[in-house]
């Protein structure tokens, strides 16, 4: 597997709110982020993590400014570039993100159903996959009969299904108990060892002190970033946490 | 290939896991779809079954018969001829044969059952029955006229049926006249392939029918057979030579052609047709309303679900694809049902309440069998209907999902 490097440039996100009102989720952010690397997106609730995050998983397009993915910038991508790029690439949503009445070995597969595998092959995919996160013996289950812990555990395996370049995940511990939210970061360590690229936005300590690089955003702007922090992760949890 | 049938697949398993709205949306086409199809196999039915007694069916069955159909005239209004003027026409050139008829509302037993009571002379009486005009007499003998005797009557199977009559039986009320009061008696039972002619045809002989009805010297109509090419001929002797009702001035004939009948016939059924084809157009409309506001009732999920489908490599045309086969199933599912439910309806409930609408004097529930043909027209027409119902109610929300950004989806 090889990761593909991301990259922003001047990266500018607006939102219309209401007639006459604007808000700038993003501004200016210009980022590299180097193949296999382990970014934290930390700031405050409306610093524009989500947003960002959104942006360099091709989910939304910028104001202004460019993303590129390898060697493919976004805003020249059609409709089915765009698809085809998502699908090297992983998204965990915050929460509820979970497709309703399907059951999880489903939700897990069904992004494989766009590209023509056959439901024998989605089966077993999805199987070691579950089997992986431990929730094997939840297979037949709908989202409604999972715990939150349990849905989010869930959507990690629906966005590695593809064997994605990339792992992208906004707040994937926000709503989980202590246990749940140690099972997940973990997950993403093994992900991250296994070579992937992973920029998880967060406010989990925990996820922060796996990464090997932590991006502070404030009011839509890039104040830090700490780059190699192999040798000393503690004072940047320190910083998240105190953002937080 | 392989993408197209996994999507939609997952199409068609969508249907089971929306149950409440799948079932809603199937019942908004069979509320639309059931009538109309009942409607329109009613129009069909009745238009075969007239078809058949104006003489205009193909086949083995069709009959040779006549050409004009010859009444007296008064304010522009049809009324008896002169039974006179039959010999006057059997005399023009171009004219085989001249069979005057009469033609007559009755009530007959207890419980008020009308019927039609048609008089013909005894030999064409005879000719029309054997020679399946009218169809076969499946029980006793045919009507013959005895001076002083009862009036002799044959009945189609299933009028005699609704009497609780069998052959030797006879009909209250008795019927009065000039001549004094009759009992008629029941002495023969035919059956026709035309269930409206069986369950509300009497037969007679011109003799009786002139009786009973007291029109002596008079006829309702009289039947004019001509050689081929000759009846717009001799349709225009009679208007111009024969005096219908006496000899007064002014006073004549109205003469009809079968081809204008076959003519005018889709016209009375179509004006009928037409009415209710505008009711549904409005009820179409009312539809599309009621499928759109079901579609919005799960709006939010299906939003949420097509972003997420975005956000994990679906491209926009596989998730159109997705909800059109989900919406396609369920437009095929919900006509087949309307197929099926529209046949029960006329079978079964031998279309209750519609074919009111469409056969005069018929009650909410039809005392009898009604005529009905579902003709491939409108059941493909149905089909497609249903279908365009369905996908033009959801389809444009499912679009407009598909075409935003997931991240917009999925706020």
């Amino acid at each position: 597997m090889t990761a593909v490097p991301l990259a922003s440039s001047n990266l500018e996100r607006r939102y219309r709110a209401g007639s006459s009102h604007e808000i700038v989720a993003v501004r200016d952010v210009s980022l590299e982020i180097s193949s296999g690397s382990f970014v934290a997106l930390v700031g405050a609730s409306g610093s524009g993590k989500s947003t960002l995050l959104a942006l360099l998983g091709a989910l939304d397009r910028p104001t202004s400014g460019t993303v590129r993915v390898g060697d493919q910038e976004l805003s020249g991508c059609s409709d089915v570039e765009l698809a085809r790029l998502r699908r090297r690439m992983g998204f965990v949503f915050q929460s509820e993100s979970l497709i309703p009445r399907l059951p999880a070995w489903e939700n897990v597969s069904y992004p494989l159903v766009a590209q023509g595998i056959g439901e024998p092959s989605r089966r077993q995919l999805a199987e070691s996959l579950l089997d992986r996160i431990g929730l094997a013996s939840r297979f037949e289950a709908l989202p409604e009969e999972l715990s939150g812990g349990e849905q989010q555990r869930v959507a990690v395996a629906r966005a590695l299904v593809g064997s994605p370049e990339v792992l992208l995940a906004d707040e994937p511990t926000s709503h989980l108990d202590a246990e749940s939210a140690e099972r997940t970061c973990a997950l993403f360590r093994e992900v991250h060892s296994q070579g992937t690229t992973v920029v998880v936005a967060t406010h989990d300590p925990e996820l922060v002190e796996s990464a090997t690089r932590v991006v502070t955003l404030e009011a839509g702007r890039v104040i830090d970033d700490q780059d190699g922090r192999d040798d000393g992760p503690e004072e940047t949890v320190q910083d998240a946490a105190t953002i937080r | 290939m392989s993408a197209f049938v996994e999507i939609a697949r997952t199409g068609c398993a969508s249907i089971g896991r929306h149950p409440i709205r799948s079932a809603v949306t199937i019942a908004a086409v069979l509320s639309v779809l059931v009538p109309y199809l009942v409607g329109m196999g009613l129009v069909e039915g009745i238009r075969q079954e007239a078809l058949v007694a104006i003489g205009s069916a193909d086949g083995p069955g069709a009959i040779a018969l006549p050409d004009l159909y010859v009444a007296g005239s008064r304010f522009g209004r049809r009324v008896p001829i002169r039974l006179a003027a039959a010999e006057d026409i059997a005399r023009f050139e171009g004219v085989v044969r001249v069979i005057p008829r009469i033609v007559g509302r009755v009530t007959l037993g207890k419980k008020d059952v009308e019927a039609v009571l048609v008089g013909l002379p005894q030999e064409e009486l005879a000719e029309a029955i054997t020679g399946a005009t009218i169809g076969k007499v499946i029980e006793g003998q045919l009507p013959r006229t005895e001076p002083g005797g009862a009036p002799q009557l044959v009945l189609g199977s299933a009028l005699a049926e609704e009497l609780g009559q069998q052959v030797g039986g006879v009909i209250p009320p008795i019927l009065r006249s000039s001549r004094g009061e009759k009992t008629p008696r029941i002495v023969g039972i035919f059956r026709t392939d035309s269930s409206m002619w069986q369950s509300r045809v009497v037969l007679t002989t011109f003799e009786t029918a002139a009786e009973l009805f007291d029109q002596q010297g008079l006829a309702t109509d009289l039947l004019v057979h001509c050689r081929a090419g000759q009846p717009a001929e001799v349709s225009a002797r009679i208007v111009r030579e024969v005096r219908g009702v006496g000899d007064e001035t002014g006073i004549g004939c109205e003469v009809i052609l079968r081809s204008d009948l076959e003519s005018l016939l889709p016209v009375g059924l179509g004006h009928r047709a037409g009415v209710f084809n505008l009711v549904f157009v409005v009820a179409f409309a009312v539809a599309i309303l009621a499928i759109l506001v079901i579609s919005g009732f799960g709006l939010a999920e299906r939003r949420r679900t097509i972003g997420i489908l975005k956000a994990t490599g679906w491209q926009t045309d596989q998730v159109l694809l997705r909800g059109l086969v989900e919406h396609l199933l369920l437009g095929l599912i919900g006509a087949t049902a309307s197929i099926l439910l529209a046949f029960v309806w006329l079978k079964w409930f031998n279309g209750f309440w519609i074919a009111g609408v469409f056969v005069s004097g018929l009650e909410t529930s039809p005392g009898i069998p009604v005529p009905f043909v579902l003709a491939p027209v409108p059941v493909l027409l149905a089909v497609l209907i249903a279908c365009l119902l369905v996908t033009v109610g959801s389809v444009f929300s499912t679009w407009r999902s598909a075409v935003t950004s997931p991240a917009e989806a999925m706020r």
